[in-house]
């Protein structure tokens, strides 16, 4: 059976202001089980094509959809970004929990469905440890996994991350790597990551999306190297 | 201590402070119910001083969240300006045009609502242009420098007796010799405001994480901003009009509140900072009219007497230097 698709991007083009193009023409489509790596020199368009996949700024042509298309965006897609949140007194758990914010009551009471989803991610990001921990006392490293945790928590079939590894140390990188391919396999989850790291994208990505002289094409990793940027 | 065991305390704090604040005065009198000062001068006083201490404190609080700034309170998006503006038209347009269609002291306490209010829309029809908080910032606090100039210029040319009565008014106080059934009109004003805070527990949880991460969670960030901001304009203009520009409570009693449960939880923070903040209006009433002292301490100097040390505590304690 083929995968499905989550997310299709039909004659899109995205930028600021339609004097400003920064892309066009875009045409993709992503799968369920896909861990997918977006990639391009800075000021291509990164950033921008997930604000406009997040509906945070207009598509200035196409369309973008889902494969349910009368959900709501933030039922369908959830994301982690670059830059770490500081809150004080808020533990991990509460992080985590923030992620059911579409699906609570007005008050945002948890209900038990709520709490064991929370349970369930904590369990398979391994955070039993410093669930009850406040975030401002974490590691880069298990920052990113709590945050990881809470787009989880929010229960989208699609994840995007804007450079989750940016700020981390060896190490955490290749605990992050791991965990996102996990997610694309095991929970069959789309996940689209932008990064400057093409040694991740040829060793666990199963394709590439490389912005390049304004337009998105799909590429296969290995065929990506440092000389193809220049 | 558990969450619990400090919801009560501050509770009995409440009361020990409402007791002391109808005992203690320039003038020391036992607690006897058929006593005329305590009803007439000292009661409206004392709940004056706890809705309008809850009030501000909860605007701060709110201010906070949706600017995700620390330094953010009730007097940084203008709006305590525009009650002043408004105070400042009541008082010296008495003697350019002499409206005179209610008493004086109400006719001033309308005058500051509304000019918080027009500050508060003003605010809110920007808001509908700005995608960012900050912008959004920068643009109240230089409302507030126009409208102080207004202000200042308004006082220049206004005459002795009026000028002193607006100074007199600058420097706040919870006693406004208004009769209790008007106060409980602001009262119950205040008071329902503040209920609405309550339903605004979920959206301003999702904003601590920043907008950025709200949005993606479905939430109508400019709605929320859009309500957050026309009820603190509401709250402040209410109380600004009650008791003068006490605004520094804001800022510093949600600092006390978060340091106090060590959480930021609105579910939590919103019930301390009310609680707090009327314990802190209490505590400053008491201090600003301590017998021994021939009359009252304007209050305004009282709050940031005790406000801009907690501050100042708080933000060293927590390292956030």
């Amino acid at each position: 059976m083929e995968n499905q698709s989550t997310l299709s991007l039909t004659n899109l083009t995205i930028g600021y202001d339609p004097k400003k193009i920064l892309a066009k023409e875009i045409n993709l489509e992503a799968h369920e089980g896909e861990l997918i790596s977006l990639m391009g020199l800075n000021g291509t368009g990164k950033t921008t094509l997930f604000k406009t996949i997040l509906n945070e700024i207009p598509c200035l042509e196409g369309t973008i959809s889902t494969h349910v298309s009368e959900q709501k965006r933030h039922e369908m897609i959830s994301a982690v970004f670059t830059e770490r949140v500081s809150i004080f007194g808020f533990t991990v758990s509460e992080l985590i929990a923030q992620g059911r914010a579409p699906h609570t009551n007005i008050f945002g009471k948890l209900s038990a469905h709520d709490k064991q989803v929370i349970q369930e991610q904590i369990h398979v990001l391994n955070l039993e440890q410093i669930a009850q921990e406040q975030i401002d006392s974490l590691s880069d490293g298990q920052f990113q996994k709590a945050m990881i945790a809470r787009a989880l928590a929010q229960e989208t079939p699609i994840i995007l991350l804007d450079e989750p590894a940016a700020f981390l140390d060896v190490k955490n990188r290749r605990m992050i790597y791991k965990l996102l391919s996990y997610l694309a396999k095991e929970k069959r989850k789309t996940v689209l990551v932008s990064t400057h790291d093409i040694l991740f994208t040829r060793e666990y990505c199963q394709k590439s999306w490389v912005i390049q002289n304004q337009s998105i094409k799909e590429m296969n990793p290995s065929d990506i190297s440092e000389s193809f940027f220049d | 201590m558990t969450m619990a065991k400090k919801l009560i305390g501050i509770c009995v704090l409440l009361f020990a402070l409402f007791g002391l604040g109808l005992i203690l005065g320039t003038v020391m009198v036992p607690f006897d119910s058929a006593n005329e000062l305590i009803f007439r001068l000292r009661i409206p006083r004392t709940l004056t001083a706890i809705v309008c201490g809850a009030g501000i404190a909860v605007s701060g609080l709110l201010m906070q969240t949706i600017f995700r700034n620390p330094l953010a309170g009730p007097s940084v998006l203008g709006i305590s300006s525009g009650s002043t503006l408004g105070v400042a038209l009541g008082i010296f347009a008495y003697q350019w045009v002499s409206i005179s269609f209610l008493n004086e002291k109400l006719t001033i306490s309308l005058m500051a609502t509304l000019g918080a209010l027009v500050v508060t829309f003003f605010i809110l029809g920007v808001s509908r242009f700005v995608k960012k908080s900050n912008t959004l910032l920068i643009v109240g606090l230089m409302v507030g420098y126009f409208v102080s100039s207004l202000v200042n210029i308004f006082s220049f040319y206004g005459d002795k007796t009026n000028l002193q009565s607006f100074v007199y008014w600058g420097l706040g106080s919870f006693n406004k010799e208004i009769d209790l059934d008007v106060l409980s009109i602001y009262y119950l004003a205040i008071l329902s405001m503040l209920i609405i805070v309550f339903f605004l527990q979920k959206p301003l949880d999702m904003l601590l994480m920043g907008e950025k991460y709200a949005r993606t969670m479905g939430l109508d960030v400019k709605r929320i901003r859009w309500i957050t901001i026309l009820l603190v304009g509401i709250l402040v203009g209410l109380i600004t009009a009650l008791c003068g520009p006490i605004a520094f409570l804001g800022i510093a009693v949600p600092h006390l509140a978060r340091n106090f449960i060590r959480k930021s939880t609105h579910k939590w923070v919103i019930p301390f900072t009310l609680l707090l903040g009327a314990c802190l209006g209490l505590i400053c009433d008491i201090i600003a009219r301590l017998p021994g002292l021939d009359g009252n301490l304007p209050l305004n100097a009282v709050t940031s007497f005790i406000g801009a040390p907690i501050v100042v505590w708080i933000v060293f304690k927590n390292k956030m230097v």
